[in-house]
């Protein structure tokens, strides 16, 4: 069982002696199985944070390429990247970083019709996405396959998240009953983003991945953290599971997947064309 | 190498030589060996003087480990028993 070569000790070392990782833990993260759906500012420090963990399987879900004003934030991408399909540029980044593990690229858009099945090879999902569709879409697979996933989102200086263990805590759902009107919402280039905010709030979903694969302290459940880096405040808000939640409630109406039409903040690539909501 | 601690178990313990292992892959080491053995199981291990059977020790007892001694040697380094919990 503990069969470690002695470069895997020395890699993974900061970890094993960790109290409450140990050897046990880092063969666990060896064998997690981690899907991360976007390749941007969030999925980027969570990708390359389990990569460096030693997490055997990453998978990357993201449809897009790399252009320049990604890369003030997408650290997984670099200048020569500009032009190739995320996914390509983020597999490259994390083998390099590290070798044994496996990427597994998803190159499309989730939408309900392929959400379950790439979801249900997962042992858990980080949302690094960008828009509500997709966030609810990534709630409600997780919650009606049972996944336990990271829910994160940021803009301009400020950034929430919190970790739903599907049928014991409160679901995205639970607290945002469904996406605003597509006009409330403010756009990418009316709101940006300082860079290191995605930095921030993706290493803590990176933190919480890794303390559920090793079962190391409380998660991030049952609370919706957010921070304000203009004050560098962090708050915690209690949050508890809703017997009317549309999805984890006692009596749910969404029994499968719900594609929202539009995004915000994002490209949509649909059969028309592209429409990129800016 | 042995060791007598008074302890008639000591002569079914397992021995790790960690002389010339710095830390902290000393205590990697000594962490793998334990999870390869069964609770209640001794191990011996031999570790550096200075940091490294200071450093060692305390984290195999933070742990939850039992130590059951130590004992200087002749070259000036530590033979440490350890209980696995």
């Amino acid at each position: 069982m503990v069969d470690f070569t002695d470069e895997q000790l020395q890699r993974y070392s900061r970890h094993i002696i960790l109290k409450e990782v140990g050897v046990e833990g880092q063969i666990s993260l060896n064998q997690g199985k981690v899907l991360v759906v976007g390749a941007g500012g969030l999925g980027s420090p969570v990708a390359l944070y389990l990569a460096a963990a030693g997490v055997g399987t990453i998978g990357i879900v993201d449809d897009d390429v790399v252009v320049l004003s990604n890369l003030q934030r997408q650290i997984l991408h670099a200048t020569a990247d500009v032009g190739r399909p995320k996914v390509d540029s983020a597999t490259d980044t994390l083998r390099a970083l590290n070798p044994e593990v496996q990427v597994t690229a998803h190159k499309c858009r989730l939408a309900a019709d392929n959400v379950m099945s790439i979801v249900s090879e997962y042992d858990f999902v980080v949302d690094g996405t960008d828009n509500f569709p997709a966030k609810f879409l990534v709630n409600d697979a997780c919650v009606l396959a049972g996944i336990p996933f990271s829910h994160g989102g940021v803009l301009r200086f400020a950034g929430q998240t919190m970790t739903v263990l599907p049928g014991e805590s409160a679901c995205y759902r639970c607290v945002f009953r469904q996406p605003p009107p597509e006009d409330a919402v403010s756009t990418c280039s009316e709101a940006g983003i300082l860079g290191a905010i995605a930095g921030i709030l993706g290493t803590i979903q990176a933190t919480e991945v890794l303390k559920y694969l090793t079962g190391a302290g409380r998660l991030l459940t049952d609370t919706l953290l957010t921070f304000d880096a203009l004050a560098m405040e962090f708050r915690k808000i209690a949050l508890s599971r809703q017997d009317e939640c549309p999805v984890c409630g006692r009596e749910p109406v969404i029994t499968s997947p719900v594609d929202y039409r539009g995004a915000v903040c994002a490209p949509v690539r649909t059969k028309d064309g592209p429409d990129d909501g800016k | 190498m042995g060791l007598t601690m008074g302890n008639k178990d000591t002569e079914s313990a397992k021995s790790l030589n960690l002389v010339g292992t710095g830390c902290p892959m000393n205590l990697v080491y000594v962490k793998v060996e334990l999870a390869r053995m069964q609770p209640g199981q001794l191990l011996e291990v031999i570790l550096d003087d200075g940091a490294p059977v200071k450093n060692v020790a305390r984290s195999i007892e933070n742990e939850g480990h039992e130590l059951l001694g130590r004992n200087q040697l002749g070259d000036g380094s530590w033979a440490v028993m350890v209980r696995k919990r």
